[in-house]
């Protein structure tokens, strides 16, 4: 395994790598190249993910493994019915399957919770970023011009509680589709403007 | 724009209805074979009837309705009578024409030809088949044919022309091709000889060589251990070296056979904006590559080919996975499949001015990257060393002690390859044990910048810097993934690299 430890760091690499998302502390440095246009938002503050975000997520998530669940059960029951298994062993299973069922669903509803303060976005003028993700952790950088269009989802869950998905598209393969969740509507909204405008310049 | 008169029409060669209704008809061989052998008297006739009969009329309609025509800046292409389709295809955003032509297509002398833009994995235009007249046609509106958009020539250039970062030829009249890069018979012979392969092959065949012989051995033992040390067991072991001995050779005739087959008259050309690219001994392909249209650019150095001073070279567009675009590592596009070493770097400034992977300042991963490269390639072999000691017991050990050597040895020669470079052209990245691949993409290419950890990257204090372009493999992953960098060197790369993409303007 890799458990070699590895400490002799400058000081001046301490704050980043004292766990802070990667992208938090950073003064924006492309405020050189700020277009005129620059919208208010686009002023690279690190943003939270609205806490609705945490509620949804839930949602989703107990949502998925209660269907998940169930199903289990239903397949230990028809199994059962066959009258292949002891019971005892029958006993053993429902309890150890029941006991997972409901570490899964509390882990499902604490995970989005642990996420949240894990993720965040950031516009600057001229790129647009987002970083998520608790065991991996991905962030992702979008220049501005390459933006090809976006959309705005909100699912009924959503709109509940008013948050909104931003998905950027461009020309990329891997990172052809890059989603912003956890955004208030109307900033939702507003990026998209934003970015339709500064994409429309582009005679491709 | 107004639609031009019917006159402007392109249609597709007659002899493509020839060619549709013979491949349906080979569609429908095995079908009709059954219905052959388990229908009684006549009644297969009318079988073969029914299903034949629609699909030669679709072929006939299909024929009759498909037109194309050039508009000023368009490919219209109309199919359909009932259901109309009429898809416009932009010239500018046109990433590949390629041209394929088996040999019954050579004596009717039409041509497949595919018509790719980014869009997706599929082909967004094909004709099967036009007349070599109409591709040549086609080939010019695409691409030298841009010029025609303009108002005149010798008039100023219009926006609409193209590609303003790639300025065409100033000429109006379009210069003869120039002949890039030629494959020789002994180019094609080094072509087809895979030592790697060979080797691995050449195991394999020992191995099961290995085990006909001892089960001759037991067999023999069991049945008759009254005689003498068998002479029947040492035949059969040397049958079955004979026969694994011609089947070796077998392969590697076939794989030569085939490498002639694919790279016969190979040639490279450059033609103002596009690079042509001609091959095959029964097949001929034609592939079109517009110069400014190349994603990544990879330079793979197998060490086989390295002995011998040559290397390849690979270019990666937009257009994909089509038929028309598969190469060597799958999905890149072959560019200089083998060329002397001391060409490439011409080769390469061809591409783009001033790209050179061979001068570019090659910077090395974390500091931690070689021991964790060792630590996870000794993780991978793990389950196959146990799975060959499970198996083959004592004899196993031995095999994943040389198993264990073998893959020490190629990490530490991938971990002194790694490393990676930021130049004025963009990005580079080197990577390979015993092959060593260089890829290249460009600044104005770059679609996103990731930066990826994982716990074990966290504990290193490393992050993997993923840049993603639109030639990029879906399966295979970005083609520019650093991995094992500092963060905090990521973080400040992926800083600078996404501020010289939003900067440059991404062209197709």
């Amino acid at each position: 395994m890799e458990n070699e430890h590895e400490i002799e760091l400058p000081a001046s690499d301490a704050a980043a790598v004292s766990g802070e998302p990667p992208t938090l502390e950073r003064e924006p440095v492309a405020a050189a190249v700020a277009a005129p246009s620059a919208p208010a938002f686009a002023d690279g503050t690190a943003r939270q993910l609205e806490p609705g975000w945490i509620d949804v997520s839930r949602v989703g998530g107990l949502i998925t493994f209660s269907v998940l669940g169930v199903g289990a059960f239903l397949v230990l029951g028809v199994v059962a019915l066959t009258g292949k298994i002891p019971f005892p062993l029958f006993a053993v299973i429902t309890f150890a399957l029941l006991a997972l069922v409901g570490l899964v669903l509390l882990l499902a509803a604490l995970w989005p919770k642990w996420e949240h303060a894990r993720a965040g976005y950031r516009f600057l003028p001229d790129r647009i970023e987002c970083w998520n993700g608790l065991v991996w952790r991905r962030s992702i950088s979008v220049p501005v011009s390459r933006v090809q269009y976006t959309d705005v989802k909100q699912g009924p869950v959503q709109r509940k509680y008013a948050i909104a998905t931003l998905v950027v598209h461009t020309a990329g393969t891997l990172g052809s589709d890059i989603e912003f969740p956890g955004l208030p509507p109307q900033l939702a909204n507003e990026v998209r403007d934003w970015l339709v405008g500064e994409t429309g310049s582009d005679a491709v | 724009m107004p639609s031009e008169s019917r006159a402007n029409e392109r249609r597709l060669h007659p002899a493509s209805l020839v060619f549709r209704i013979v491949r349906h008809a080979r569609g429908l061989l095995l079908p009709a074979a059954a219905v052959y052998f388990f229908s009684r008297g006549e009644a297969w006739q009318v079988w073969a009837a029914v299903a034949f009969v629609p699909i030669v009329l679709f072929d006939v309609f299909r024929y009759l309705t498909l037109r194309w025509r050039y508009e000023a800046d368009e490919l219209v292409v109309k199919e359909g009578w009932i259901f109309r389709t009429e898809r416009h295809v932009p010239y500018a955003r046109i990433q590949n024409v390629d041209l394929k032509q088996n040999v019954l297509h050579r004596a009717f002398s039409v041509a497949e030809v595919t018509i790719e833009t980014a869009g997706g994995i599929e082909a967004e235009v094909s004709l099967s088949v036009v007349s070599l007249a109409s591709y040549e046609e086609l080939r010019e509106r695409a691409f030298t044919g841009r010029a025609s958009a303009r108002p005149a020539p010798g008039s100023s250039r219009v926006s609409t022309a193209g590609e303003p970062d790639f300025p065409a030829s100033p000429s109006p009249l379009p210069s003869p091709p120039e002949p890039v890069l030629e494959l020789s018979p002994l180019d094609i012979l080094l072509l087809g000889i895979h030592p790697g392969r060979g080797l691995a092959l050449l195991a394999i065949a020992w191995g099961f060589a290995a085990e006909f012989g001892l089960l001759g051995d037991i067999s023999e033992s069991a049945e008759r251990a009254t005689m003498g040390p068998a002479e029947t067991g040492a035949w059969m072991h040397s049958g079955a070296v004979l026969l694994t001995l011609a089947v070796v050779v077998g392969v590697v005739l076939l794989s030569l056979a085939s490498s002639f087959v694919e790279f016969w008259n190979y040639r490279l050309e450059s033609d103002g904006d596009v690079f042509r690219v001609r091959r095959g001994l029964f097949t001929r392909e034609v592939q079109t590559i517009p110069r400014g249209r190349i994603q990544v650019v990879t330079v793979e150095r197998p060490w086989f080919l390295t002995l011998l001073g040559r290397a390849r070279v690979e270019v990666r567009t937009a257009g994909g996975t089509s038929a028309g675009g598969r190469g060597r590592s799958g999905g890149g596009r072959h560019f200089a499949p083998i060329v002397r070493a001391e060409r490439v770097p011409e080769l390469l400034a061809r591409i783009r001015p001033g790209l050179d992977v061979g001068t570019a300042s090659w910077r090395p991963l974390g500091r931690t990257a070689p021991r964790r490269i060792m630590i996870s390639a000794l993780l991978a072999m793990l389950p196959v060393a146990a799975l060959v000691i499970f198996f083959l017991e004592w004899y196993g050990g031995a095999l994943a002690l040389v198993l264990v050597v073998l893959t020490v040895f190629s990490a530490r020669r991938r971990a002194k390859n790694v490393g990676f470079a930021r130049e004025s052209w963009g990005v580079g990245l080197r990577e390979g044990a015993f092959s060593i691949r260089e890829h290249a993409t460009f600044t104005d290419k770059i679609q996103c910048v990731d930066l990826v950890e994982n716990a074990f990257d966290r504990r290193h204090r490393h992050a993997t810097l993923r840049i993603d372009t639109a030639g990029a493999l879906m399966r295979s992953g970005p083609d520019v993934a650093i991995p094992y960098l500092p963060r905090v060197e990521a973080e400040a790369l992926r800083e600078e690299l996404v501020g010289a993409a939003a900067r440059a303007r991404f062209r197709w």
